[in-house]
């Protein structure tokens, strides 16, 4: 077998693979292979053809394409393998792997690898929703590339379930594409997908959208006929004398997101039982040494610029790095979901972002950052929401109070 | 009298309060936290405008359809409109991202442009 | 005119159809699906039962005792996996201690060798994963699995090789007799006919006016769990109740776990659907047996009908023609049964006046179709050599190659719908469930079967999974 050796290889050729190969041979790494799967690079983004990408980074609102093209753009003057149409199939803790195309079978060894592989959608079958499996049941995404690149309607009467971004977009898509978006049905009592796609994809198109609802069954033997829908209870059960039917032709999923962590796990990487994504430090470093992690296979996110950005984070510090052995955990309170990074072991950084999500929509609500009793950071929040990924950045002056293990806490506010 | 509004310019969506005179004419926005949110609140209550993103058929291309979009935000109530006249254009390979696919739809001052490219399939190229 | 007519292309009849390949007959199986094993036979336990649990001179013992012993020879020659792994029933109280001691003299008298009660030491040497309180379990090391559907299709493939012909979404509704042969749906002439059509084999005898039959469907619902966690080495059962020998938990032959299935009575023959009510209910049973597994690696669930008629298999002429041969109520354990169930058919057939002429050029065996993921890495470089598409990697859960899902629509039986590549590749049937190639695979189907995309089914007749080409006049939907 042909043995390769990169300085890094970079296994995911969307947002984060791009960005994170793009970073580090800006900053002196040049022997570097990205390893994607598909034909072609841009990862999701390619089906993705409604605009709000590229706030943040290019100041300016792009489409999915349009921002996978600035990216890949960027490798022309760059000497970077690519590989396309290729998988990766075997991989371990010394940072080799086995990877095949139609050339065959290759071994590479890397000094580091950045871990870039996106993530999945939930499926019907993984939340369990009763009834038939006829034709007619498809992710939102799975939706969305079939719409959106092959040219095809999945259905004519549709019903979404999850009020989540991929959801909400597809809601307006498929309406543009004269399909009848029946409804949308949401489980919990707000939506997790962004304030603007609510407005500007359901309103819009005055789509019905029910919270605290749910689907009970698919109906249909061949093809879907049809669901069950019904209320929720406080502990998120349907009321079985709510229970109605809805007729349609077509069910999509829009459930939420999982972090594609098999490769991660074949390596022997450590998962965060929550965000279901690698535990990894302030370097984005996962549990194995010279192997980052960075963008949706870490934990989901709910921007893309924010996912460029990390994985440039996590670029920097693999080049940048230094030792210096320390071990600060970074924990939080009951109103928040998970932190990421999970652990800290170096305190000599210039800034320090963290990333995180909450149960719960808080208004006027304080997040406080506190180091053995001590406020470090604190900020309030006009609004924040489970949908929203949020972010707040430590700077150096903020980490040298650093003395023990890092809390994060929401403090309500209990006025409201 | 006033009316609520979420901004759409960013995922922020800020929620904005416009205070109306007795003609419905706006007079302050409250809540926007930038000048985009201020704009987008009078123009909301004058004339909607919204980006419209579709895809449009393309014939000896290496894909069916190529991913377009209007070049600035168009009045919402054109949107079925201009979807038709997109749904009914065969648009021919090659094309580049930033082509004006369609000007000036609808005499609106807002072109179509492509947000993808679509080479020419290689067995049209072999003819 | 066809000598004999085989109506069901499960499990039985592809075992029939399999068995009759053997002489120079000419033979059609008519199965009202798109795909072989689109039932009872592709939404069970998987289970070989080593045959303890039958009760004693029932055609079920005696089949279940034949079919465990034909298996293994079957497996080699027909290319299908099957692991003997062997089973254990567990006892958690000493009321259930009893019910081994039962089960272990019942084995005894269906004549089922190597049977054992073992103490709670041995049972987590074997099973660490299960509950600690567990007092004794029946371990029987003959138990074996298989993938139901890749069997049924593995016999019906060696059929087709030798002759053996099959026709697809065709549900037999008339028969009528002419003279010395049946005439079925007005245009098929047979001689004899093997009823096979599990849970509505007894519609099918009521067409020759047999009407001693009134099957009901038994809902069986599952659990799938994802491939990454092996907790379990062998079939594990609760000690059995009235209602059959309950939830159980298994390995699959492709590494999953599956637990289930429940057992509920009803009178809706084509209603499959999962309910809330079975999911909590194999929920709540999974407890009793582990607290190591874990409900967020579900991938999916599905259910299937069991053809219940009183206690007993039928396997019989029927009263009404001596041509006719009913085989009804093959609920557990029919897939362990149905080889020694085909045998009996030929023995059957024999009485009744067929002329069975072996064939010189019986082909006993079948080719395994290629899985990229068994093969040593060198044998994998030779294979992309010679054909780069086993390089070109489509479903990236299961891993499966393009040239992989090119086979399947080529083989004997060819698959020509999602479903059918489903389950001849395993592709589409991880954790995405077919989000990010079942596009790809339809691609496929629509190159390789010559089928427009908008006519590809997932499954049955009216399964057709997209609705209509966007921007596009209606005549060039048919490309």
């Amino acid at each position: 077998m042909i043995k390769n050796n990169y300085q890094l290889v970079v296994i995911g050729g969307g947002p984060a693979g791009l960005a994170g190969a793009i970073t580090a041979y800006e900053n002196g790494l040049s022997n570097i292979l990205i390893i994607e799967r598909n034909e072609q690079l841009g990862g999701i983004l390619q089906q993705c053809i409604h605009n709000g990408f590229g706030l943040h980074l290019f100041k300016e609102e792009l489409t999915g394409p349009e921002y996978a093209a600035r990216w890949i753009q960027q490798l022309n003057d760059k000497k970077i393998t690519i590989m396309l149409n290729t998988t990766v199939i075997d991989i371990n803790e010394n940072k080799e792997m086995t990877i095949v195309n139609e050339t065959g079978l290759t071994h590479i060894c890397a000094e580091r690898i950045l871990l870039a592989m996106g993530c999945r959608e939930r499926t019907r079958g993984a939340i369990l929703t009763p009834g038939y499996r006829p034709a007619g049941i498809f992710t939102a995404g799975l939706a969305q590339k079939l719409v959106n690149i092959y040219g095809y309607l999945p259905g004519q009467e549709i019903v979404i379930v999850g009020s989540g971004d991929i959801g909400l977009i597809m809601a307006r898509r498929l309406t543009l594409e004269r399909a009848k978006v029946k409804l949308i049905t949401e489980i919990m009592p707000y939506s997790s997908g962004l304030i603007r796609n609510i407005v500007q994809c359901q309103e819009d198109f005055m789509i019905p959208l029910r919270y605290n609802t749910t689907i009970t069954k698919i109906c249909g033997q061949d093809r879907v006929t049809g669901v069950m829908i019904a209320n929720v209870d406080k502990d998120r059960k349907p009321i079985k004398e709510t229970e109605e039917f809805i007729s349609c032709d077509t069910v999509l999923f829009s459930v939420g997101l999982i972090p594609e962590n098999e490769l991660s796990q074949k390596i022997g990487i450590s998962i965060d039982p929550i965000t279901k994504g690698p535990i990894v430090d302030q370097n984005l470093e996962t549990s194995v040494p010279g192997i980052y992690a960075c963008g949706n296979v870490l934990h989901v996110h709910d921007l893309v610029d924010n996912v460029s950005s990390e994985a440039k984070r996590a670029a920097m510090s693999m080049i940048n790095k230094t030792n210096k052995p320390i071990l600060i955990n970074v924990s939080f309170d009951k109103n928040i979901r998970y932190v990421v990074p999970q652990k800290l072991t170096n305190l000599n950084i210039n800034e320090l972002i963290l990333s995180f999500r909450v149960k719960n929509v808080y208004r006027q609500a304080m997040i406080s950052v506190k180091s053995n009793d001590m406020v470090i950071y604190s900020q309030k929040k006009h609004i924040m929401t489970p949908g929203e990924m949020i972010q707040i950045k430590l700077i150096s002056k903020q980490l040298e109070m650093i003395k023990d293990d890092l809390f994060l806490s929401i403090e309500v506010n209990k006025n409201e | 009298m006033n009316k609520e509004l979420t901004c759409i310019n960013c995922p922020i969506g800020c929620h904005l309060i416009i205070e109306l005179d007795q003609d419905q004419k706006p007079i302050q926005v409250t809540g926007n936290r930038c000048i985009k949110g201020k704009e987008y609140a009078i123009q909301e209550l004058s004339e909607p405008k919204r980006m419209l993103t579709t895809t449009m058929r393309v014939i000896n291309g290496e894909k069916p359809l190529v991913s377009v979009r209007t070049s600035i935000p168009i009045a919402k109530d054109l949107i079925f409109q201009v979807m038709d006249i997109i749904d009914n254009t065969k648009l021919k390979a090659p094309i580049m991202i930033g082509d004006i696919l369609i000007p000036n739809i609808l005499r609106s001052n807002v072109d179509i442009i492509a947000t993808s490219n679509n080479k020419l399939a290689i067995n049209h190229l072999d003819k | 005119m066809y000598d004999v007519v085989v109506i069901g292309a499960g499990i039985v009849g592809s075992n029939v159809a399999y068995n009759l390949g053997k002489y120079r007959l000419k033979v059609l199986v008519m199965e009202k699906e798109s795909d072989v094993a689109t039932k009872t036979s592709k939404a069970n336990s998987g289970i070989i039962h080593s045959g303890y649990d039958n009760k004693p001179n029932t055609l079920k013992a005696k089949m279940n005792l034949i079919g465990t012993q034909l298996y293994p020879k079957l497996a080699k020659e027909l290319n299908f996996p099957y692991q003997k792994i062997g089973s254990l029933v567990l006892a958690f109280t000493n009321e259930q201690v009893k019910q081994l001691t039962i089960l272990l003299d019942q084995g005894i008298k269906n004549k089922v060798t190597d049977l054992s009660i073992i103490d709670k030491q041995k049972v987590l040497e074997l099973e660490p994963n299960i509950n600690t309180n567990v007092k004794k379990a029946l371990y029987a090391p003959n138990t074996a699995i298989i993938c139901p559907y890749e069997a049924t299709l593995a016999f019906a493939e060696n059929a087709v090789l030798n002759n053996v012909q099959f026709q697809f979404d065709d549900a037999v509704v008339t028969i009528i007799k002419e003279d010395d042969h049946f005439l079925i749906n007005n245009k098929i002439k047979c001689r004899y006919i093997i009823n096979a059509a599990g849970v509505y084999s007894d519609d099918i005898a009521k067409l020759v006016n047999d009407d001693r039959f009134q099957i009901t469907p038994r809902k069986g619902e599952y659990l799938l769990f994802d491939r990454l966690d092996h907790l379990f080495n062998h079939v594990i059962f609760q000690t059995p109740t009235k209602m059959g020998k309950g939830i159980l938990i298994t390995p699959t032959v492709n590494g999953n776990t599956m637990i289930g299935p429940t057992a509920v009575d009803q009178t809706d023959k084509d209603d499959d659907a999962v309910t809330q009510l079975g999911i909590d209910m194999i929920k709540n049973s999974i407890s009793n047996i582990s607290n190591k597994i874990e409900t967020d690696k579900i991938i999916t669930s599905f259910s299937g009908l069991r053809a219940i008629f009183k206690d007993d298999f039928v396997i019989e002429t029927s009263n009404k023609d001596n041509h006719f041969i009913n085989l009804i109520g093959i609920s557990s354990p029919g897939l362990a049964s149905a080889p020694a169930i085909g045998e009996y058919v030929i023995d059957l057939l024999k009485e009744n006046g067929l002329n069975l002429q072996p064939k010189a050029n019986f082909m006993p065996y079948r080719e395994k179709p290629i899985r990229i993921t068994e093969l040593s890495n060198d044998q994998y470089q030779k294979l992309i050599r010679s054909n780069p598409l086993y390089g070109k990697i489509v479903c990236r859960c299961e891993v499966v190659s393009e040239q992989e899902i090119i086979n399947a629509i080529n083989r004997p039986i060819r698959a020509i719908t999602l479903d059918g590549i489903k389950r001849r590749t395993r592709a589409m049937m991880g954790r995405c469930q077919g989000g990010f190639c079942s596009t790809r695979i339809m691609e496929l189907i629509n190159k390789h079967a010559n089928i427009p995309m908008i006519k590809i089914k997932k499954s049955g007749k009216d399964s057709m999974i997209l609705y209509k080409q966007i921007k596009e006049d209606e005549s060039h939907d048919q490309k």
